[in-house]
Formats: structure tokens, sequence, C-alpha cells
């Protein structure tokens, strides 16, 4: 059962029916002792008073009843009966309406009354109630106590019987009854519940209609808290927190998919009309080639911005898992520096490789490359022509460092605390533009924060320094 | 006619120079929005193409200051930024058209075409100085029922004369929008130019059109 309002339907009226008919049954039970008290305390009355007329004649037990005044034991309609008996168990008297047959012996020697259900020996069912005692002595009629106690009074056992038929006629009506209001209150019970439930929870309906109001460029709208039960303000407050950092999200995204079209599309738009232009007449083979050139260099160039591009976005989108395996860093910087010799060494660049450390450290192999590949890029680029790049590592106890310094800097060192903001680039980066859309630092560091490290930047006197620190906690094997 | 290119993406702005030329435009490039600011300060340019993110100068400020300075050059903004906000705020500070990145070249072409007519207040491609067509668009010359096959300097001269039919056009203007910063002409080039452009159109049995006003420079049209 999923629906809140089937539940709250079935469970409350479950408990309401439970409750029904426990209260029916108590009062069954109740009414049915009091009635019967009633019958039982009429049965005592009537035997106490039978009691009362019975003598003991030396031997002869002899019961003073005048059956004109107590008709109802002679008489053949719903009569009673009695039936006394003496110590021995042996009949001694019985009313007429007995013609001769026994009422129960329902108790010895028990002082006190005894009730009990018999079936009477018309067949019908009764209720009897027997009586021990002693009755009066009566020697000659004067009252003599002391007397009285010098004579042994045996014991009789006196049974007063009566149908119930009234008893149960009653009782059973009582249990229709009850069951009838029973299942008239279980039926308008029902009924209430699922009115009041559907009204009770109508605010939650409001709430999924406001919720399903919300599209996606309505992220800004939040759930309105008036209306709402105590119970609900809590979700409509979690709700309302989750729409605000979607919002955030999706703004994010929003300005991340605008910056990154803008960074694509000046690139493509040097493509187009190059092409376009180059196109429109024939050309010197010459020219053919300057263009082609040109134009494989953008695309080149494009390719690596989508790659950073979208690393960036996985990374944002937590996308990126770290797949640590040992590398032996001091070859891997030799390897992942490899595709920028070429270019270096048109520039004449110096290249120092200071790689004091010969460490094995645990990392994510790929995601290092793609952090290397954009700082000896960033490197190469910038350098100054003839300048140096120097790579070096350290490591100590609690780290490895790997530090790519490069001359020829022309930032201002006051725009260190900018270098790592996306698609920001240096005034010296434009006469790149359209060819370096100014992500790659910032990729760079949201890659060696995934990996566990930290990254700094630093620009002394025309030298830019980029230090990767990556703590040894992360280390495999010796470092030093 | 003269435009000034200002745009820091190299390929780009040196392809959007190579069309334009070859188009019959005279252009100057810069790289840089200071640069770009002098140039357009300093010439008088029919239109002036400017990219927004340059980098010293961006292309707002760069416009900003130009207007400021009463320049009154149409200023034609080529942008990647493509939303609404971007290009409302590049018309209100100033500029008279918007070409968002990528574009197709002939477009661009077209537009700063169109902005040169706007500039000489013509509406239409075709321009009629007495019995002589020319067609902006195509480029081409027609008088006494046949073609005038012209070179791009003579083409470039005659139109800029014919923009001004009637008016006494300068040397120095002419000099200022037929010829860029890449042109190694030497000062009585115009005069040169002008004889050739003479030949080449005038017939020996229909009025001149082409006069020489000594000491002003010449005119273009039929003089009753």
């Amino acid at each position: 059962m999923r629906s809140l309002r089937a539940r709250l339907l079935y469970r409350t009226t479950g408990v309401l029916l439970l409750t029904f008919v426990v209260a029916a049954l108590a009062l069954y039970i109740l009414m049915r002792t009091a009635l019967l008290a009633e019958i039982d305390a009429a049965l005592l009355l009537e035997a106490r008073a039978l009691a009362s007329h019975v003598e003991q004649i030396g031997e002869q037990v002899n019961v003073e009843l005048d059956l004109a005044i107590f008709p109802e034991y002679s008489t053949a309609e719903r009569p009673h009966f009695f039936q006394i008996w003496n110590s021995e168990s042996h009949c001694v008297a019985r009313s007429p309406s007995l013609t001769g047959r026994d009422l129960d012996l329902n108790s010895g020697a028990v002082p006190g009354p005894t009730h009990a259900f018999v079936v009477l020996p018309n067949g019908r069912a009764g209720r009897e109630v027997s009586l021990v005692f002693q009755p009066q002595y009566e020697d000659d009629h004067q009252e003599d106590e002391p007397s009285n106690d010098s004579i042994e009074r045996p014991f009789l056992t006196l049974g007063v019987a009566r149908q119930t038929t009234e008893l149960e006629g009653t009782l059973g009506t009582l249990r229709w009854m009850l069951l009838a209001v029973t299942l008239a209150a279980a039926l308008i019970s029902i009924a209430l519940t699922s009115g009041v439930v559907q009204h009770e929870l109508r605010p939650l309906q409001t709430l999924a209609q406001s919720i399903e109001r919300v599209g996606v460029s309505e992220l800004s709208r939040r759930i309105a808290l008036e209306g709402c039960p105590d119970e609900v303000v809590p979700v409509v407050h979690r709700l309302n927190d989750l729409l605000g950092r979607l919002d955030e999200a999706m703004a994010r995204e929003k300005s991340f998919t605008a910056d990154a079209a803008h960074e694509l599309r000046t690139p493509l738009a040097g493509l187009e009309t190059a092409l376009e232009v180059c196109a429109s007449r024939p050309r010197d083979p010459q020219m053919y080639q300057d263009i082609i050139q040109k134009c494989l260099r953008i695309t080149q160039a494009m390719h690596a911005m989508v790659n950073n591009l979208l690393t960036l976005a996985r990374a944002d989108a937590r996308q990126l898992t770290a797949q640590s395996e040992p590398i032996e860093m001091a070859a891997f910087l030799r390897d992942c520096w490899l595709p920028f010799e070429v270019r270096a060494s048109q520039k004449q660049l110096r290249v120092e490789w200071r790689l004091k450390s010969e460490g094995t450290i645990c990392i994510d192999k790929e995601k290092m490359r793609v952090v290397l590949t954009n700082l000896f890029d960033n490197g190469v680029t910038y350098t100054n022509e003839a300048g140096w790049i120097q790579i070096t590592t350290a490591a100590d106890s609690t780290q490895y460092v790997i530090s790519i310094a490069n001359s020829g800097c022309r930032l201002n060192p006051a725009d260190v605390v900018r270098v790592f903001d996306r698609f920001w680039r240096g005034d010296e980066a434009r006469s790149e533009a359209g060819l370096r859309c100014g992500v790659g630092l910032s990729l760079c560091r949201k890659i060696i924060e995934i990996l566990g490290g930290s990254i700094a930047a630093q620009i002394v006197e025309g030298t830019f320094t980029v230090t990767i620190a990556i703590p040894l906690a992360q280390a495999a094997g010796n470092a030093g | 006619m003269r435009v000034l290119v200002v745009e820091d993406f190299e390929i780009l702005r040196e392809s959007i120079a190579l069309g334009l030329r070859e188009a019959g435009f005279a252009v100057d490039e810069a790289a840089e929005g200071a640069t770009g600011l002098w140039y357009a300060q300093s010439n008088d340019y029919d239109v002036i193409i400017l990219d927004l993110m340059l980098p010293q100068l961006d292309g707002l400020t760069l416009l900003k200051r130009l207007r400021a300075a009463k320049r009154t050059t149409h200023v034609l903004i080529l942008t990647a930024r493509d939303t609404a906000t971007d290009r409302v705020a590049g018309l209100n500070t100033g500029a008279d058209d918007y070409l968002v990145k990528p574009f197709v070249f002939a477009e661009l072409l077209a537009r700063v075409r169109a902005l040169v007519r706007r500039r000489y207040n013509a509406k239409s491609p075709l321009m009629q100085v007495a019995d002589m067509t020319i067609d902006t668009t195509t480029r081409s010359v027609h008088r006494d029922g046949a073609i005038i096959e012209l070179s791009a300097r003579e083409y470039a001269l005659l139109e800029f004369l014919a923009v001004r039919t009637g008016e006494i056009v300068s040397r120095t203007d002419i000099w200022e929008h037929v010829y860029d910063f890449n042109s190694s002409a030497e000062s009585n080039v115009v005069d040169a130019f002008i004889r050739l452009l003479r030949k080449k159109i005038e017939r020996p049995h229909l009025p001149p059109l082409i006069h020489t006003r000594r000491g002003h420079g010449y005119m273009l049209g039929e003089v009753s």
C-alpha cells in the first residue's frame, strides 16, 4: 500500500473498528453480568425465602409452603423449581413443577450460595442457586435457643432454579444491537475518516502542485510555506534548500556553457573566415599551405580546449575519480614533456631538469598527465624567446613537490590571485587569443584537488612558477 | 572605402582584412584596443570592425572613448557573446551593427557595405552618375552600353568620388579613404590614378564626368 491516504484510511478505520468491537464486547459482558447478577439476586432471595419455610420436625423435613401463595412452583408455563436434599444427597422435597424429576445437585458442603447454569428438567436452559442451610427446628412452637443448640440440626441443600429464556432473549437482542451499532459506526467512521484524511492531505497535494510548477527555467522560484502543516514545513524547507542548490548549479552550468561557447566561437570564426576568404578565389600554393597550417593550428588548439572544457565539466559534475597507480615521477615528467620538445627548441628555450628525488608516488597517471601537459604547454607558450623553463622535484617526509618555472612572464604580480580563475587570461595570453580559452590552470587546480594535493602560483620578477604538492600519505614506497 | 579591423585573434583579423581588401576596401588592422583607438582617432574610417574582448583596452571602452571624442565613424561589433544583454550593451554604447562569431564572411561584407552606404546617405547599392552606373555589390561600372574594366584601386577611387557626386573631394580625403597603411604610394599617386580613371571612363562624344578643381581636388558628375 503506497498511498498515504489509503494507509491512513485503513489504519484509522482498523483502529476505530477494533475500538468499537472492544467497546461492544465490554458493554455486552457488563450487561450480561448485570442481568445475571439480578437473576442471581432474585434466585437467592427466593431461596432464602424458601429456606425460611423449611422446618425440621424430628427427622421429618417439612416445607411449609402454600403453593397458592407461590404459584410459580406449580405452574406449567415457565415454572420455577426447587429441590431440597439432605446431607446424604437424598431428595427430601421438590417443587411440583419438577414433576418428580431432579434438579442438579451443585454443591456439597460449600457454605454460601453457589450459582450455576443448568439444563432444567423440561430441557430448557436455566439458572440455579444452591444454598446450604439449617432448617428451623420446631420441637414445639417456642423459641428456645439454648435447647436448639443442644440438638443436632442437619444441613440441607436447597436448589432453586428458573428458566433464563428472558435473559437469553435480552442478551441476544443486545448482541444484534451491538453488532448493528458497531457496523454502522464503522461505516460512518470510514466515510468520515476518508473525508478527513482527504482534507488533511490537501496541503500535500498543494505542495505537489507547487513543486510541479517549478520548471527548469524557474528554479529561482521557492515553494510557499503558507498553509503548510507543521509536519510539512521541514520538508518544504529542505525542498527550498534543494531548489537553491539546483538553481546555483544550473546558473554555474549556464555561465560555464556560455563561457565555453564563447571561447570556442572565436577559433571557429577564425577557421570559417580564413577558409571562406581563401576559397573565394584561386590562390597560389604557398598561400594554401599557409592557410592550411594556420587552420590546423586552430583545430589542434580547439581540440585541446574541448578536452580541457570537457574534463573541467566532468570535474564539476563530480564524475572524475582518481585511480592511483605507482608512478616513477622523474621518468613520467620527461615523458609528458616529449610533445613539447619541438616547440621548445623552435623557441630556443633552455630546459633545466632538477629532479633530485627519484621517487615513486602513487597517483592517477592520466589526470597527472593532463595537469603536466597544461603546465608544460603554458610554459612553452609564455616563455620568452630563448628563455628558460625549469622543472624541479623535491620530497620531504610529508609531501612530494613538483615546480615548473619559466622566464619571460609579463603578468603583474598582483595577477597571481587570478591565474586560477576560469576563463581568465592575462593580456599576454591575448596574443594567442582564440587559441587558448583560459581554463588550463583552473583545470589543473581542480584535478590536483581531486588528487588530494595542492597547487600554487608565484610571480617573482618575470618568473612564473607553479608548484604542486602531493601529500605522501597518498604516496607509496620511498620518495627520498 | 577604408575600414579598420580591431581583432586580437590573428588569423581572424588577417582573413577579414584579406577578404575586405579583395572586395576593394582599404584596410588597417589593429590587434589591441589601444592601437585600435589611436588608429580610429587619427583617421577618418568609413567603418570600424570591432571585437569586444581585447587586450589592454576592451572593445566597449574603446567605443565609449571614440564616441566621447565625437567620432561618428560607423562601428560594427564583432563578438562571440551572443546574449541579448551583450547586444543591447554594444548598441547602447554607440555601435551601429552587431555580428556574432562565428559568422559568414559574405554577411560581414554585406553589413560593411550597408554601413558605408549609410554613411554617404545612399540606400541602393546601385549608383547613377549622369549616364554612368556603378554597382557597388558586383563592383562593375557601365557607361555608354559597355562594361568598363577597372583595377581594384581605380574602382575604389571611382566609388569614393561617386558617393560624393557633385562635391569637391580633396586629395587628402581620397588618400585617407582609398589607401591604407600598407600602401606604399607616393603623394602624387592620386593624380596618376585620376588620369588612368579618366582614360577608362571618359568618352569623346559624351560630357566629361571627372573634373579637376585646381588647388581643391576633384569632382565627379555632370557639370552643366
